[in-house]
């Protein structure tokens, strides 16, 4: 192997790359509260609306079977090309519908871990049912999802870079960029892989102070 | 809607079908035995092997899958001196990306081993490599079998990945009718149908095996 590398590149590059990120950034910030707020919005709808709505029920349980059991790139594609969104669009609706499904899975596991005594606990002592939903279960479940959300946060900024495929300029796209441009594909993926491992670095240090942060204001009251 | 072009043209989606089935196959096969040894390294009862493989094993669950699979397209070439074949590149990084997570499920299924079967066989006069094929390894992969079928669904979904390296599997086959055709919506939904298709099927054979293997107790 005589392969001489040209570190240089990347401060030469370095626009692209910080153009890149920003990008990459941008799309994560805009996926992530629609993907959470759908998410939830579907695990409580497969939670809660077992007993009269349990048609609703059921269309929560196909839409994250859905969207769980088709690749990505395909739903990239689907928006982009089919629907005729632009790039940036359809990469905000495929991220969050493919990731809200995920997340959806995760909250409603939360919401199982809730032992039943404490929903009928609350209701017995006069709470109506959507008090009860609103202020003993669903915050009780919140706190329990924070590690395995962050590890779905992190899955949100991994996919993110499938936007590409759809001319999207974000990171990976960049890396491409910089090997078209100079043939030094191996430096620029360097220089991308380690600007990954930072970004979802910051989520797992921040999801960890939010999760404490909740766990002392418990301890509080 | 108008399917008869993908009718039409049968033979190359379905050639293009059997090369992500023996893409997803070959890359499982790979993360098995690569997952085992880094699992098998992370269990060691060497700090110098545990730490680096623990490491190795979190910072590459940071990088994207098309990240894992530029580099080896990019690397490979660099370190054999010799230009590579793209679906070489893309069984490389599906097996570097997929092994880091088949590396937990395997250790998770080895710890969920009762410390006190180790010790017995141990005792009884077993070496450490002898225990862990005859004793830990057969208990473990009944206990991991639910989670290694989900594991297989996130890989038959990766194969699609490759797309960006050029090798024609399902999805570049289907997306290259469709620059012929400009159907875009029934190619996607017939994509979209086909991929669901396996996953889900896959996936129920999954939940099933979780019904059925889940030990009484272990729960």
């Amino acid at each position: 192997m005589n392969y001489q590398p040209h570190w240089d590149i990347i401060y030469q590059y370095r626009h692209l790359l910080l153009d890149g990120l920003l990008a990459t950034v941008h799309l994560v910030l805009a996926a992530l509260p629609i993907s959470v707020l759908l998410g939830l919005f579907v695990a409580a709808g497969r939670s809660f609306l077992r007993g009269r709505w349990s048609m609703l029920s059921k269309l929560c349980e196909a839409y994250v079977e859905f969207f769980r059991n088709i690749p990505p790139i395909v739903q990239f594609f689907f928006w982009n090309f089919a629907v005729g969104l632009g790039a940036f669009p359809a990469a905000l609706v495929a991220l969050s519908v493919s990731s809200s499904a995920y997340i959806a899975e995760i909250i409603r596991a939360g919401i199982a871990s809730i032992p039943k005594a404490q929903g009928e606990a609350a209701r017995s002592s006069g709470l109506s049912e959507w008090q009860t939903i609103f202020h003993v279960i669903l915050p009780q479940a919140m706190i329990r999802v924070i590690p395995p959300l962050s590890i779905e946060f992190i899955n949100i900024i991994k996919n993110s870079s499938v936007a590409m495929t759809i001319g999207f300029a974000e990171l990976t796209f960049q890396t491409q960029e910089i090997e078209a441009r100079s043939f030094r594909g191996f430096e620029a993926a360097t220089a991308v892989t380690v600007l990954y491992v930072l970004l979802s670095s910051v989520v797992v240090i921040l999801m960890h102070a939010a999760e404490r942060a909740v766990r002392l204001d418990i301890r509080k009251g | 809607m108008d399917f008869s072009f993908l009718a039409s043209n049968m033979r190359y989606l379905l050639e293009g079908l059997s090369v992500t089935l023996v893409l997803a196959t070959l890359s499982f096969v790979g993360c098995l035995a690569v997952g085992t040894f880094l699992a098998l390294l992370r269990l060691s009862p060497w700090r110098c092997l545990r730490w680096p493989t623990g490491l190795y094993i979190d910072l590459m669950r940071m990088v994207p899958l098309i990240m894992v699979i530029f580099w080896f397209f990019f690397f490979l070439p660099i370190l054999t001196g010799r230009p590579i074949n793209a679906f070489i590149a893309g069984l490389a990084g599906l097996v570097a990306f997929h092994s880091t997570y088949i590396a937990e499920v395997i250790r998770a299924g080895i710890q969920s081993v009762p410390r006190g079967l180790v010790e017995a066989a141990r005792s009884s006069g077993m070496s450490y490599r002898h225990c862990m094929w005859h004793v830990v390894l057969p208990i473990a992969t009944r206990n991991m079998l639910p989670a290694l079928v989900n594991r297989f669904v996130a890989l038959f979904m990766g194969t699609s990945l490759v797309y960006v390296i050029g090798v024609t599997e399902f999805f570049r086959a289907a997306t290259n009718l469709n620059m012929r055709a400009f159907r875009p919506y029934e190619t996607y939904i017939f994509v979209a149908l086909v991929y669901f298709a396996f996953c889900y099927s896959i996936s129920r054979v999954g939940a099933l095996l979780e019904r059925r293997l889940t030990l009484t107790g272990a729960r």
